[in-house]
């Protein structure tokens, strides 16, 4: 189990005392769920006895920016303030 | 009697007779949170004044002879992940604790177009993560029954608040036994329904093929009624079942003359303490008493459903997580260079250790190379545990089985071993897993004086056999004593 | 230089935006050209809480 890359994946970081410790627990946690049945996992994973139903096409107004933008950590103009991803 | 001990079934009956207000019942347990909750810390966010306002409101329509809901007036809590518009809603986590959600869930909707009161938001697990509240990063909860020991979790603020007179009743949420588990160790009733029959728009979402919000109360018909209220195909969660729902309280029959109780096994195993097996083996026998027929059945699967538990949960919770980076909303970290550091920062800062360790589990099941081998597998193991409770139910109506391996344990004394942790959601999980309704009810205490539950079981959408069931027993001990002190 | 033994190939990634008039996954108006962040919801916001619904004339379309 490589935590690194998991932990990049995660988008998570961790103090080498906490890697060691998640390590030992991630391993403990992971044997256990390793009991699994052999079972064939090769078909579709599909429930045909609840059909999802799907959405009308119709435009629907509920919401003011100022209401969404409410819980944003920094708002400029309306937008919201993220560091610069393109030079 | 003080108003805050009485069960919603009572008040609402007193306040369509109109012997006393919402106002009157609000303030009296308003009062009581004010007594205890120092003390037991059930609650995150309290709004006094809006819960005032709310029942005055109430009140006034009542006076002007409007036709009422059963729940009009009636005080209830709200697990922290339930979105309440304008109320903080936390999770329980450092990285929505200021977050103020500018909508509603549709089961708050619902409860507010029949007119409930308010009182705030209650304690529980980090996003649902733990089964004993003491993953919250703000408080921990105490067992009313004993200030040394946990309520339970993930629900363990909305088990304390209504077994403590801090709440008439509450919702709470069950992914792996949320609410059954604290429901059990603070002796009161609590109702994981089908799912798909109530909406979780507006639920935080850990896992979503297993989440549902339930009610919690001090007795059947309180469980049943708040079950009525929330229940329903709702079009924002297409998981949501459309079918008939009853009124479940008025309908409830507590006769079992020729009910199949099935007793499963694996249920009664090693790890359930003598204690609890004889309490639960007691409730059986009263049942049979009742004239319910006790039969012997098996559920294999019981032995790797933790497995397929925990790859399922951690995979969907990791997905549902991916969402909090610190964007457009929640915490933010400071000191971040770009974004890839603002992403890191603030999760690693957001989230508690249960929180990140689910994650990493998630990510690692989900990852290239182990999706067929753990979560497609896992899905497939579910199919198989949900035919075999079909064929299980062939047999019988219901299945009763112990709620929790044990009572309430000390708070501190099980949080650093994992395992021990998890194996107390072994006898609720495979009830997620299959997506069928479980209820827990009170059965007895220990030799420590600690609530014992035992959990009925039914397929899918029987609700109202599970209320008929448990009725019987609750009328047959003379009703549920509650832990008020 | 010699470019007979070299085959072409060429690919075509094509971004086609849905002539709708709501969001797939919301009801939001799917319109270009207004105020930045106006035609926005909790669920295109990817809100905790909120689930996504499918618009109908999406599928239509991809079918």
């Amino acid at each position: 189990m490589d935590l690194k890359r998991l932990a990049k994946l995660s988008r998570l970081t961790f103090t080498p005392e906490e890697e060691a410790r998640f390590g030992a627990e991630m391993e403990r946690i992971v044997a256990m769920v390793a009991q699994l049945p052999d079972l064939d996992a090769s078909g579709p994973l599909i429930d045909p006895d609840n059909p999802m139903e799907f959405r009308k096409d119709e435009a629907e107004h509920r919401f003011t920016r100022q209401e969404l933008l409410q819980n944003a950590p920094e708002v400029q103009a309306g937008c919201i303030v993220v560091p610069k991803m393109v030079d | 009697m003080e108003l805050y001990r009485l069960t919603a079934t009572e008040l609402s009956s007193m306040l369509a007779d109109k012997k006393v207000s919402s106002a009157e019942i609000t303030r009296s347990v308003l009062d009581r949170i004010a007594a205890r909750d120092e003390e037991i810390g059930a609650y995150l966010t309290v709004d006094a004044d809006g819960a005032l306002k709310q029942a005055a409101a109430v009140d006034e329509k009542r006076m002007q002879g409007e036709s009422l809901s059963p729940l009009a007036g009636i005080p209830l809590g709200i697990k922290d992940n339930i979105c309440t518009r304008g109320l903080r809603t936390t999770c329980a986590s450092r990285m929505l604790e200021n977050f103020v959600p500018p909508y509603n869930a549709t089961v708050i909707e619902k409860l507010l177009a029949q007119d409930y009161v308010c009182l705030g938001t209650l304690n529980m697990d980090e996003f649902a993560m733990g089964s004993s509240t003491e993953n919250s990063y703000f408080k921990k909860t105490r067992n009313p029954h004993d200030l040394e020991r946990v309520p339970g979790g993930s629900s363990g603020g909305s088990a304390a608040a209504v077994a403590a007179g801090e709440a008439i009743a509450a919702l709470g949420s069950d992914t792996g036994g949320s609410i059954r588990q604290p429901a059990s160790y603070c002796g009161i009733v609590g109702l994981k329904p089908t799912y798909g029959s109530v909406s979780r728009y507006g639920l935080v979402a850990f896992a979503s093929s297993l989440d549902q919000i339930g009610p919690m109360g001090r007795s059947v018909s309180d469980v049943a009624m708040l079950y009525s209220a929330i229940c329903g195909k709702d079009p924002h969660d297409v998981t949501s079942v459309r079918r008939e729902y009853p009124a479940f309280d008025k309908a409830i029959n507590p006769d079992v003359k020729g009910l199949k109780i099935g007793i499963p096994a694996e249920y009664f195993g090693e790890g359930v303490s003598d204690e609890v097996k004889t309490a639960v083996m007691n409730a059986a026998r009263e049942y049979e008493k009742l004239g319910a027929q006790l039969v012997e059945i098996s559920l294999p699967s019981t032995g790797y459903a933790l497995a397929a538990y925990y790859i399922i949960a951690s995979a969907e919770a990791s997905s549902n997580l991916a969402r909090f980076d610190g964007v457009k909303y929640g915490y933010r970290a400071s000191g971040y260079k770009n974004l890839e550091e603002l992403y890191e920062k603030t999760r690693s800062e957001g989230f508690g250790a249960e929180v990140k360790r689910r994650i990493m589990l998630g990510t690692y099941v989900l990852s290239s190379g182990y999706y067929d081998a753990y979560y497609k597998k896992a899905k497939f193991t579910q199919m198989l545990i949900q035919e075999h409770f079909r064929k299980a139910f062939e047999s019988c109506d219901v299945i009763l089985t112990p709620t929790a391996p044990d009572t309430a344990f000390k708070i501190g004394e099980n949080i650093n071993d994992q395992i021990k942790m998890y194996m107390n959601d072994i006898l609720t999980v495979t009830v997620n897993i299959a997506g069928l309704p479980a209820i827990s009810i009170p059965c007895g205490t220990d030799s420590k004086k600690l609530p014992i539950g035992c959990q009925l079981i039914g397929a899918k959408f029987s609700e109202q056999t599970l209320f008929n069931t448990a009725a019987a027993y609750e009328a047959h001990v003379g009703g549920f004593d509650l832990a008020l002190a | 230089m010699d470019y007979k033994g070299y085959e072409v190939v060429i690919g075509l990634e094509v971004h086609a935006e849905l002539n709708t008039k709501s969001k797939i996954y919301c009801s939001c108006k799917n319109e270009f050209g207004l105020e930045v962040n106006s035609q926005c919801c909790p669920i295109c916001m990817g809100m905790p809480g909120t689930l996504p619904t499918l618009n109908e004339k999406v599928v239509e379309y991809a079918v």
